[in-house]
């Protein structure tokens, strides 16, 4: 398949999704009675309330309530997402319309990523659900997931760039190449001129 | 302690010399400024480190020290999120665009991001929609940092007992006429050199911030996770507060997003040698995440506070950093904070005044009548200063909807015009002037169109989905569709040559 194929079924599949989770309805909802009018109006808390406490702060509630419905859809965007950013990394390694031998490491690391990601998911439904006692590094499990993996895995692309950046991005017989097609440039300009 | 007593002073003194600074970068890049080349692009002489800085930099603006860690303070996890995508993010700019801006600059001699446009797709109306929608951006996001400015600066002049209380306007006439001096005086030079010295700042704060903030908190780290649990599992978890999706949107538009912003991506154009591209990723990534440090810690360390009761409750999430540094920060520590934070809001402004000036004196003009102005230097000069104050006066004396309008022309917005029509497109043959016009207006009428549904129908997005993400899913597609259902496009012979570069 080609990569421009790859790239716009990603963003259809992202379109498409998020047109499911437009019907979706929103979890938990509450019904708030306004004192002064006494209408009743449907407040959704899917995406947070204010904090009990303090009006200034935010908490989530019950992760289970609010994701339950739509978790595999989430996992679902975001891996798109993930693909997404790997085929736009190979997209801008190709050289006269190949990726080149840069394509096994980014699709190893686009593997990783999606992996990394899913797991974030797994241990996710599981903390959602009350097992709130695992560390990693500190950070409850989901979260070492989200900020070692997420965060951290694409380091390997940055490095992977580096190190394939004179094979793959630019080199001195690139340049050459180039420096011919701007003489070429400069001297029709200078001939149309005339 | 001695130094507590002088807070004020010392916090005013650092930024007092800050904006001095600013003043001599200014005046020693408007050496250095012969030309209009100069004026937008820097000569195209910039080496590593200082397009590295200002990369990271240009990207973080204020939001990294007073909007982000009131977020964090709000919603805990949620807005780490526009940290995350940060490793991935830069990566895709410098994948997509590191080499391919540079090249197409050079072979165009463009000076504007407009200008590459016009040339890849050898189209007018391209270059008009994409100096449009700079503009329009600039005027709204440069409104929300001169006005950011000048808030900041009233907070402090108003501490130091020695000097008389000045009004907002007054604060604002200073904030801009130190912006203004330097913008006109030295363009991008001074702009990048400022951005230089604002990374330096930003990556030392964070680092000394950090590690108050963690020692500001009974058992640091440890304390403030189980602090945070026990009150809400959900704020530490992934999705925090606002729950996934609003999460994975952010995910999306700050991850690729970032090369659609037009005050960081023209700074690709700006390097002195296309190999260096491999050094600056890692320096702009690097900067960035140490800065992050700062973000993070400050929001999760007040959290924590208010939560135990050691800290009375904040008056806004906003007050998160100020107050921070007020409490658990030393003077100097504090100074040399406040200091970056005038940096990063002025390093973004000057960015912005720079694209907004080549976008009205150099790319409208050639896409109307065809061809650049005279004396474009001395018109770019003008055309800074007359921007800054447009900005400032609309700001401050427009109806606020319209000045809320136009802030939403965010990021959001220029990734879902920008990101399809030049990281995508200047890196396929199939890409046409159609598409990407069709791109641009699809993403100006679906962000301003939710923006204004929401305000006057009430209606929201389900589950409080990123309207900016939700936009580029579209324009992306869109891009695509129309790509793919034109027939392929004529390119320009030499343009096709570097693209198989």
């Amino acid at each position: 398949m080609k990569l421009h194929w790859l790239l716009f079924a990603c963003c259809l599949g992202m379109c498409i999704i998020v047109g499911i989770l437009f019907v979706i309805p929103e979890q938990p909802t509450v019904e708030v009675i306004d004192p002064e009018t006494g209408e009743i109006s449907i407040v959704h808390r899917g995406h947070g309330f204010t904090h009990p406490e303090y009006s200034t702060m935010s908490v989530g509630g019950p992760g289970a309530e609010r994701h339950d419905h739509i978790l595999w859809l989430g996992w679902a965007l975001g891996s798109l997402i993930c693909i997404f950013f790997v085929g736009c990394l190979a997209f801008g390694a190709r050289k006269e319309d190949k990726v080149g031998a840069i394509a096994k490491p980014l699709f190893i690391g686009g593997i990783a990523y999606v992996g990394v990601w899913t797991m974030m998911f797994v241990t996710y439904r599981n903390y959602m659900n009350g097992d709130t006692e695992g560390r990693f590094l500190l950070l409850p499990i989901p979260t070492a997931w989200m900020i070692y993996g997420v965060w951290l895995l694409p380091a390997f692309f940055i490095i992977n760039y580096i190190f394939a950046f004179n094979r793959q991005f630019w080199n001195d017989d690139l340049h050459k190449k180039f420096d011919a097609i701007l003489e070429r440039s400069r001297n029709r300009d200078n001939g149309d001129s005339v | 302690m001695f130094l507590e007593e002088y807070r004020s002073l010392i916090v005013f003194s650092f930024v007092a010399v800050y904006m001095a600074l600013c003043i001599g970068v200014g005046i020693w890049a408007m050496r250095r400024t012969k030309s209009s080349k100069d004026f937008f692009m820097a000569g195209r002489d910039l080496g590593v480190m200082v397009v590295g800085l200002a990369v990271f930099s240009s990207t973080l603006s204020g939001f990294g020290f007073v909007g982000g860690p009131g977020l964090v303070y709000g919603l805990g996890t949620s807005s780490l999120w526009m940290i995350v995508c940060s490793t991935i993010g830069f990566s895709l700019s410098f994948h997509l665009l590191g080499k391919r801006l540079r090249l197409f600059a050079e072979l165009k001699d463009s000076i504007s991001l407009p200008d590459v446009v016009a040339a890849r797709y050898n189209s007018e109306l391209s270059r008009f929609l994409m100096a449009l929608v700079i503009f329009l951006g600039v005027i709204g996001y440069l409104g929300a940092q001169i006005m950011a400015m000048t808030v900041v600066l009233k907070d402090i002049l108003d501490s130091v007992d020695f000097i008389p209380v000045i009004s907002i306007e007054g604060c604002m006439i200073i904030s801009v006429a130190v912006l203004v001096f330097y913008c006109v005086t030295g363009g991008i030079v001074a702009s990048v050199y400022t951005d230089l010295v604002q990374g330096g700042i930003m990556v030392i704060a964070a680092i000394l911030v950090f590690f108050s903030a963690l020692s500001a908190v009974d058992n640091g780290m440890a304390g403030i996770i189980a602090t945070t649990i026990a009150d809400d599992p959900e704020s530490i978890a992934p999705w925090g507060a606002s729950g996934m999706l609003l999460c994975i949107t952010w995910y999306f538009v700050f991850g690729i997003g970032g090369a659609g912003q037009p005050h960081v991506i023209t700074k690709m154009m700006m390097t002195k040698n296309i190999h260096d591209t491999k050094h600056i990723l890692p320096v702009s990534v690097i900067g960035y995440t140490i800065s992050a440090l700062l973000w993070i810690s400050i929001g999760y360390a007040m959290r924590a506070l208010v939560l135990q009761g050691v800290h009375p409750e904040l008056t806004s999430p906003d007050a998160a950093a100020p107050q921070f540094l007020q409490h658990y920060a030393s003077p100097l520590l504090a100074g040399v904070v406040f200091a970056g934070l005038f940096a990063a809001i002025m390093s973004t402004a000057d960015s912005f005044l720079n694209i907004g000036a080549a976008a009205v004196v150099h790319d409208m003009p050639k896409a109307i009548i065809g061809r650049s102005l005279n004396n474009e230097l001395l018109l770019a000069r003008i055309a800074t200063l007359v921007i800054a104050i447009g900005a400032a006066l609309f700001t401050q004396y427009s109806p606020q909807e319209l000045v809320a309008l136009l802030g939403t022309f965010g990021w959001g917005t220029f990734a879902a015009a920008i990101v399809p029509v030049v990281a995508i497109g200047f890196n396929w043959k199939r890409a046409t002037a159609l598409a990407a016009n069709s791109a641009m207006i699809t993403s100006l009428i679906i962000i301003f169109g939710f923006e204004l549904i929401i305000k006057y129908a009430g209606y929201s997005i389900p589950y409080a989905m990123n309207s900016g993400a939700l936009a580029l899913m579209v324009s992306l597609t869109v891009f695509f569709g129309v790509s793919l259902a034109s027939p392929p496009p004529k390119i320009d012979e030499d343009i096709a040559a570097v693209m198989d570069l």
